[in-house]
């Protein structure tokens, strides 16, 4: 039944114009009415195809509905819920406007049926997502907001352009599974979907290409944050899923992707990048099982995701309302907190134990899941990697970060519980990571393809209590060894510093904030010098040798103008002189003649 | 005594203009000795003369006469030439009202007298049959002009732009008669249709006295018309000479030389011309070039004119060159537009002009503004100058470089036409200075009310010839037509 | 008359449009109040659109004949006559020049305050010349129009232009004319080579032999890349541009670049077919050049007006590409781009134009924050830039789309490349707007910037309008010019029965010349 589809995206994009119009509780009513109608739309939306619309010669379709759509427009529709209701004490318009066509964007994607749609709401996605950076309204994030922005437009025209070539191959432009196979495109088929692949990529943070996300993350807003961390990666990974499942290539990808952001959020200082590198290494597990492509991984990525969202999401929200009630997520500056803000600190420890997978959470049910895919597929070398960067997970988001933050030295920060609607937004995220833990059949309900996996059997639960209890205790040996600096990370060692000096990309920005300057600088060294040095050689051919030629040439006449010049001497005898010539010069000819 | 002996009362029927003019001219100086100090009156009576000769002209109707024993040969192309030397004339001497005073030249009957003089000339120029006549003709104008140019006797430079011009045109007259005394010899004729048939009997075509002789007639005509290497007198002259008289000196002369010179070719040297036409390309070339090349830098508006018209008779030798009926009507055309920009352009020079003075490009700055129709004028003559659409320049531009694509000169054309993206850059620094530059001193123009009317006038007809060039086209195809209509004879 | 349909309106609405305004500049001639010249020129340009309004109307989609059609004759000693028609190619510029010289008249209400009679006058002669290009049905008719707007556009440039104004004015002239003279020369040969006729139907019927074509296709090429323009001639292009007023840029982007893609598709394709099958590569390398050189360059602009119009430079790379793709993907792409390219290019110089009236400084640097201090304008200046950027939803997607989509097919390399310049254009739009929009604000400029008025706020919205119309629906436009293309595609690909090579025939036919010339001195 065709009037059974209401496209949730609507009630997001349409139905948020509306949002400067009104004030005070009806806005807040108003918004929550938005958001929870959209979720009803998922619930009640059947199976199917609805929405297509002629575009040229082109059909467009809005809205295609499956099983997989459907849980991630579950998940998208639910986090936005609790994100919004996190938000709604925020007062600036603008950044609920942000906020509302960033999740409006990811479902059009999630139910895009054709390419051209989704790169309709790619960029949505793109452009409004920057405004929640923008609305930090510090320099430090002006500046990551326009560098995460050139990303994501690098990202998706590469895309495109993907998607172009694809068409004039194939001339359908209808998403189907286009798997990459092999390291490097052998053939022009092979180059479409090796470029449509890298623009996902993009988005899914695979460093490089993912050196946008620990820059951004935690320059944006205390909400936007929250919004960020649930839909852009995911948002990719479902567009993986969809397109790219079993591209082996995607497997390195996704097990490097799980150590680096361990290996860099070790180091880390301010809570919120830490978190970042966490997303990287979660989104890795995914990625990791989208390119293992058999029915457990698309199902473990798939539920990982959902719970990925959830227990993400309440981690930010935990570490913003901190940002938000004392001003700083250092955590060299916190401590001690939990004398002052005793609820949000088990908010908090409750994400932390779900990210690290801990047992009765729901990160358990699903990590496990797809780790064990590869178990099974004979992995071992990614099934140990992904171990151990779980345990890396434990060490710092279940252990570091409370300890620094709640306990260690108290520096005797005048701080309480956030705003209520902060508050109740954590305590659905809670309820949900512990009810998923617990009761996980309905979403296993959810997943794409029937499920044949039991998580809590005594092999899975002890191997992983192992590896959580041996972290512990590490973690208190080497105390004093973590004890973390107020340094920035180790990956701008890699780069020559002065390198990125005196250019001109952000010569007018003082990035006083060593924090937020390190991606600043991996990106002007590989990024922007190569484009700038090619630029300024292209202005100096410009104005030398292009505009110079016709500079010259006229020059020249001009000389020539003048050498003439002097014939015209105006003594008469010199006028008779020449004019003689002329005559002699005229019989020679005739003499040549005859 | 009978002198129908002589001639008939059909000839002096033929030259009843001619007659009309010298009593005119003589009643001018009449009045002058009478001691009437009212220079207007003289103008006004030389206008009438030059308005009744063109009316009895227009009546005539053009047909085919011979008159004096094949001395003259009349027909549409003399008739059409003859029309434009009056109305030069007569625009000349309205636009000289005022300016001699303005000069400090007492305007005496002289002036007028010897405009009139002069266009008498030109008309037994292009009339002539025969190259006596033609030489008559030649000398005729030129004496007349040798003394106008001379005219402002307080001005040296007006003096000596008269002494230079004098003793150069010396120089080619001598040639011209050289050549024309070496064709006699050779054909044993001087009348044009005698030498036509001489050479045609073929005994003579490869005789080197005959080349030689047509090649220095033709440096005569090429001294008149100022081809390079024979211009090097105009720029000096045409700065010299008061600004009126330069005016009349590089439009009407100029068509006169060209006229005379088809003449001769089309009816005494058709079958020969075969040989000239590398020449005539060379010259054009070298005209062309050389004329606008020099122009680029002069920064007195007369001086960078007088180069303009020297690249113009490079344009124009692209007809001469063709010499078949459409090439000649192309002529025609193009001497009517540029008599009619040239004109405008001088005249709106005088007003601006002052004594020995205001001839700067710089003292135009700021033209625009105060007076934005004098202005407007002058970038219409500039741009038709130039050879821009929809001006009379374009079509007439076109015109010749139509004609000699036809017979194949394409790459002539190109060398023409990059001359012609060449001089729209000094064309242009003209309108930069009127409308661009900042307020340069004060201005005043002064111009009579007919003077203005006329530059009104003359601007108009730029615009018309432009857009609805057909009725000029066509009376200039007619004229052309005498092209045809010889060489089938022969 | 076969191949044409005649003007079935009741008036003939063609010539009406091409001389309307021209009359208005007649009447402004003998007006002297400044507020009444105002009011006149804008009720011409008005009243020009509207007048062209039902040409949209009864236009036949099915047909790839001329129509409205009319002739007279006008200088019968030649073989010339006045006539003026159009077909799906050029209908939709008279769309973009009538709305275009409405919003110039608007955006130089108050910005030109010197010789307001001058610059009206010129701005309407310029809407008649460019009338008169897209509409004339006859060459020499169509050089006339398109020397014609050479001066108004000379003086537009160098009168009321900024400080190097007259040196931009005389290289525009120089380089105008520099390509068109060898146009006039081809057309003269057309002219003959033709069988005497200056009709472009007749003449897009015979067929030239090759080594003619290939000459001819030169010099027409010549005038028509400078104009576009194309890499490496396109250097009086930014100084043109920057120095210009508001409505110069505007008319100049909007319209004077196009009429050079538009000479290629009226002349070059259906008279030289084999010149062009022969250089089509020649020529989309020419093209992916100018993009990404364009691209490239426009990074290290510091001027507003500057970036802007390098970034055209790019732009029409892009179109050139399309059109030199020699599908139907592509030149539809490549016509559909023109309009876009038009629109968006246009408001981007009317935004430029309405804060330079306020601070006068068209510095990059002395700009910033303006999100906060004008969010009215700043609002617009996004909604165009993401236009540029080619966002989807907004018209320049749907041209760029279709451009590489069919580049794609001519030659995958190039179209690869031609990627590389979309991203380049998206950094340095996305780039501006951060120094423009964002940034902090600079305190010099802040004190002198007030927000839009209501003029300046109904002049860009029609171009806001159009941007996510032709976005959303642009079959409305495509739907004109698909059958005309279709026809010209046929007439390219009809193969010339010639295997010689023209190049070297053309240099033995000079080779010999010169021997000649030289042999008899």
């Amino acid at each position: 039944m065709i009037n059974d589809f209401i496209h949730p995206a609507v009630f997001y994009l349409l139905g948020g114009l509306l949002i400067p119009l009104l004030r005070g509780k009806v806005k807040q009513g108003y918004m929550l009415l938005l958001v929870v109608a959209a979720f009803l739309a998922v619930v009640i939306m059947p199976q199917g195809t609805y929405g297509v619309y002629e575009f040229l010669n082109w059909k467009l379709t809005f809205g295609n509905v499956d099983k997989l759509s459907k849980v991630f427009a579950y998940i998208f529709t639910i986090m936005g819920v609790i994100g919004v209701i996190y938000s709604l004490h925020v007062q600036n318009d603008g950044e609920h406007l942000a906020a509302f066509y960033y999740v409006g964007g990811s479902l059009g994607v999630t139910f895009a049926g054709d390419f051209l749609t989704l790169f309709l709401f790619w960029e949505i996605m793109a452009f409004s997502s920057v405004f929640l950076v923008w609305y930090r309204k510090i320099p430090a994030s002006v500046a990551s907001g326009f560098r995460y922005l050139l990303w994501h437009v690098a990202g998706g025209l590469i895309l495109l352009a993907g998607i172009i070539l694809y068409y004039s191959i194939s001339g359908d432009l209808t998403i189907r599974h286009l798997p990459f196979h092999g390291w490097w495109p052998g053939d022009i088929e092979g180059m479409a979907l090796f470029l449509i692949l890298l623009g996902f990529i993009f988005n899914a943070g695979v460093p490089p290409f993912g050196a946008w996300l620990p820059d951004a993350y935690p320059a944006a807003t205390v909400t936007g944050a929250v919004f960020m961390s649930a839909y852009t990666t995911k948002t990719a990974v479902y567009a993986l899923i969809r397109v790219c499942a079993g591209s082996e290539i995607l497997i390195i990808l996704g097990v490097v992707m799980a150590i680096y952001g361990v290996v860099y959020a070790v180091l880390e200082n301010d809570a919120r990048r830490l978190l970042a590198y966490h997303i990287i290494s979660q989104v890795g597990y995914m990625v990791a099982g989208v390119g293992l492509g058999t029915q457990m991984a698309i199902n473990g990525v798939t539920a990982h995701a959902f719970c990925h969202i959830l227990y993400k999401s309440l981690l930010f929200m935990g570490i913003s309302s901190v940002l938000y009630v004392t001003g700083t997520a250092k955590l060299t500056e916190l401590g001690g907190l939990y004398k002052t803000m005793p609820r949000t600190m088990i908010y908090t420890i409750i994400g932390g134990l779900s990210i690290s997978a801990f047992p009765l959470f729901s990160g358990f049910v699903s990590k496990s899941m797809t780790v064990t895919a590869f178990g099974e597929e004979h992995l071992m070398w990614a099934f140990i990697a992904l171990m151990l960067a779980s345990a890396g997970t434990f060490l710092h988001t279940g252990l570091k970060v409370p300890y620094f933050i709640w306990f260690g030295k108290d520096r005797g920060i005048k701080a309480q519980e956030p705003p209520r609607n902060m508050e109740i937004a954590m305590i659905i995220g809670s309820i949900f990571c512990i009810g998923l833990g617990i009761f996980y059949q309905p979403l296993y309900a959810l997943l794409p393809y029937p499920v044949h996996f039991a998580p809590y059997t005594a092999y899975h639960t002890w191997e992983t209590l192992q590896i959580l209890l041996f972290t512990q205790l590490g973690f208190f040996l080497l105390l004093k060894k973590l004890w973390c600096e107020n340094t920035i990370s180790l990956d701008t060692d890699w780069f020559p510093r002065k390198g990125a000096k005196g250019l001109m990309w952000f010569s007018n920005k003082p990035l006083a904030n060593t924090e937020t300057n390190f991606i600043g600088e991996v990106y002007e060294f590989i990024i922007q010098k190569p484009i700038m040095k090619v630029a300024q050689l292209m202005q100096t051919i410009d104005t030398v040798i292009v505009d110079g030629t016709v500079h010259n040439l006229g020059r020249f006449t001009i000389a020539w103008s003048r050498m003439i010049l002097l014939f015209q001497s105006g003594q008469i005898h010199h006028y008779a002189m020449f004019m003689t010539a002329g005559v002699v010069a005229l019989i020679v000819m005739i003499v040549r003649l005859f | 005594m009978d002198l129908s002996l002589y001639f008939t009362s059909a000839d002096l029927a033929g030259i009843t203009p001619e007659i009309i003019l010298t009593i005119t001219a003589l009643l001018v100086l009449t009045l002058d000795m009478t001691r009437i100090t009212r220079p207007g009156l003289y103008l006004l009576v030389a206008i009438i003369g030059l308005i009744t000769a063109g009316y009895v002209i227009v009546q005539s109707g053009g047909g085919e006469r011979s008159l004096f024993g094949g001395m003259l040969l009349l027909n549409k192309f003399t008739l059409f030439l003859d029309i434009l030397y009056l109305s030069v004339g007569l625009a000349t001497l309205v636009f000289s009202q005022g300016y001699l005073e303005k000069r400090g030249g007492e305007t005496q009957g002289e002036y007028p007298a010897l405009i009139l003089f002069a266009v008498i000339g030109m008309m037994l120029m292009t009339r002539a049959n025969d190259l006596v006549m033609v030489f008559l003709g030649l000398e005729l104008l030129s004496l007349s002009l040798y003394v106008l140019v001379g005219f402002l006797r307080h001005s040296l430079l007006s003096n000596e732009a008269g002494l230079k011009y004098l003793l150069l045109g010396a120089f080619s007259t001598g040639f011209f008669l050289f050549g024309a005394t070496l064709i006699y010899g050779t054909t044993g004729s001087t009348n044009f249709n005698n030498i036509a048939s001489a050479i045609s009997l073929g005994a003579i075509l490869s005789n080197g006295y005959l080349s030689l002789g047509i090649g220095l007639l033709l440096i005569g005509f090429a001294f008149k018309v100022a081809l390079v290497p024979f211009h090097m007198w105009s720029p000096d002259v045409y700065q010299g000479a008061p600004t009126t008289v330069t005016a009349f000196l590089c439009t009407a002369p100029k068509a006169a030389g060209f006229g005379a010179l088809l003449k001769v070719f089309i009816i005494a040297f058709p079958v020969v011309f075969s040989h000239w036409e590398n020449l005539f390309w060379i010259l054009a070339a070298l005209t062309m070039t050389v004329g606008n090349i020099s122009a680029l830098m002069q920064s007195n508006v007369k001086r960078m004119l007088a180069f303009s018209s020297i690249s113009h008779a490079g344009y124009l030798v692209l007809g001469v060159l063709v010499l078949d009926s459409v090439g000649l009507s192309a002529v025609l055309f193009y001497l009517v537009i540029y008599s009619i920009m040239n004109l405008g352009s001088f005249a709106i020079i005088a007003a601006v002009e002052k004594e020995e003075s205001g001839l700067g490009l710089e003292d135009y700055r700021g033209l625009a503004t105060r007076h934005p129709w004098l202005a407007a004028a002058m970038t219409l003559f500039m741009i038709s100058l130039a050879g821009f659409p929809p001006t009379a320049g374009f079509i007439a531009k076109y015109g010749l470089f139509s004609a000699a694509v036809a017979n194949g000169y394409i790459w002539l054309v190109v060398i023409a036409v990059i001359n012609t993206l060449v001089s729209v850059y000094y064309y242009i620094r003209l309108i930069v200075n009127m409308y661009m530059e900042e307020e340069g001193k004060a201005l005043d123009p002064v111009s009579t009310m007919p003077a203005r009317m006329l530059i009104g006038i003359l601007a108009i007809f730029v615009i018309i010839f432009g857009v609805a060039p057909s009725y000029l086209l066509e009376m200039a195809a007619e004229a052309g037509n005498m092209a045809n209509f010889l060489f089938s004879t022969h | 008359m076969e191949g044409i349909l005649l003007n079935e309106l009741s008036y003939p609405v063609l010539t009406v449009i091409t001389f309307l305004p021209l009359a208005g500049a007649l009447m402004i001639l003998l007006l002297r109040n400044t507020a009444q010249i105002k009011w006149l020129a804008l009720a011409t340009t008005i009243a020009t659109f509207i007048a062209s309004l039902p040409v949209y109307k009864y236009f036949d989609k099915t047909t790839h004949l001329m129509q409205f059609v009319e002739t007279h004759s006008w200088i019968p000693v030649w073989n010339i006559n006045y006539r003026v028609g159009i077909d799906g190619i050029s209908v939709l510029f008279l769309f973009l020049a009538g709305i275009l010289s409405i919003l110039c008249v608007t955006v130089s209400w108050k910005a030109i305050q010197t010789k307001t009679k001058e610059f009206y006058i010129s701005l309407l002669v310029m809407e008649t010349a460019m009338m008169g290009i897209f509409v004339s049905l006859n060459v020499f008719l169509f050089y006339l129009f398109w020397e014609l707007t050479l001066i108004p556009m000379f003086l537009l440039i160098g009168v009321w232009g900024g400080p190097k104004r007259v040196y931009a004015a005389v290289k525009f002239i120089l380089f105008m004319l520099a390509g068109s003279v060898f146009m006039l020369v081809g057309i003269i040969v057309l002219y003959y080579a033709g069988g005497r006729t200056f009709d472009i139907i007749e003449l897009s019927k015979i067929s030239y032999p090759a080594g003619l074509q290939f000459w001819l296709f030169l010099a027409f090429f010549a005038a028509f890349a400078v104009k576009m323009p194309m890499f490496p001639i396109h250097t009086w292009l930014p100084d043109a541009h920057t120095e210009a007023p508001t409505a110069g840029s505007v008319l100049l982007a909007g319209i004077l670049l196009k009429m050079g893609a538009y000479g290629f598709l009226r002349f070059s394709f259906p008279m030289f077919p084999h010149a062009v099958q022969m250089l089509f590569i020649p020529l989309l390398i020419l093209s992916v050049t100018a993009i990404i050189y364009g691209a490239y360059v426009t990074l290290m602009q510091n001027d507003l007006k500057r970036l802007i119009a390098y970034s055209s430079v790019s732009h029409m790379g892009f179109i050139t590409l399309g059109i030199f793709t020699l599908n139907q993907a592509g030149i539809e792409g490549g016509i559909l781009q023109m309009i876009n390219h038009g629109v968006i290019t246009g408001a981007l110089f009317l935004c430029v134009g309405m804060i330079y009236e306020r601070t006068h400084s068209r510095m990059i640097k002395d700009y910033g924050g303006l999100f906060k201090t004008v969010p009215v304008f700043t609002v617009f200046f996004a909604i165009f830039t993401l236009a540029a950027i080619g966002f989807p939803g907004m018209n320049a997607f749907v041209g760029e789309f279709l451009i590489i989509s069919g580049a794609f097919k001519a030659n995958m390399v190039i179209a690869a490349f031609s990627i590389l310049g979309v991203i380049l254009g998206a950094i340095y739009m996305v780039w501006l707007y951060y120094r423009v929009a964002l940034n902090e604000i600079n305190s010099t400029t802040k004190s002198r910037l007030f927000d839009l008025d209501l003029r300046e706020i109904a002049t860009l919205v029609p171009l806001v309008v159009l941007v996510f119309l032709i976005g959303v629906q642009p079959n409305i436009l495509l739907s004109y010019m698909h059958v005309s293309v279709e026809h010209l595609l046929e007439q390219v690909h009809t193969t010339v029965v010639s295997d010689t090579n023209p190049l070297y025939d053309s240099a033995i036919g000079i080779a010999q010349y010169i021997r000649e010339l030289f042999v008899w001195i």
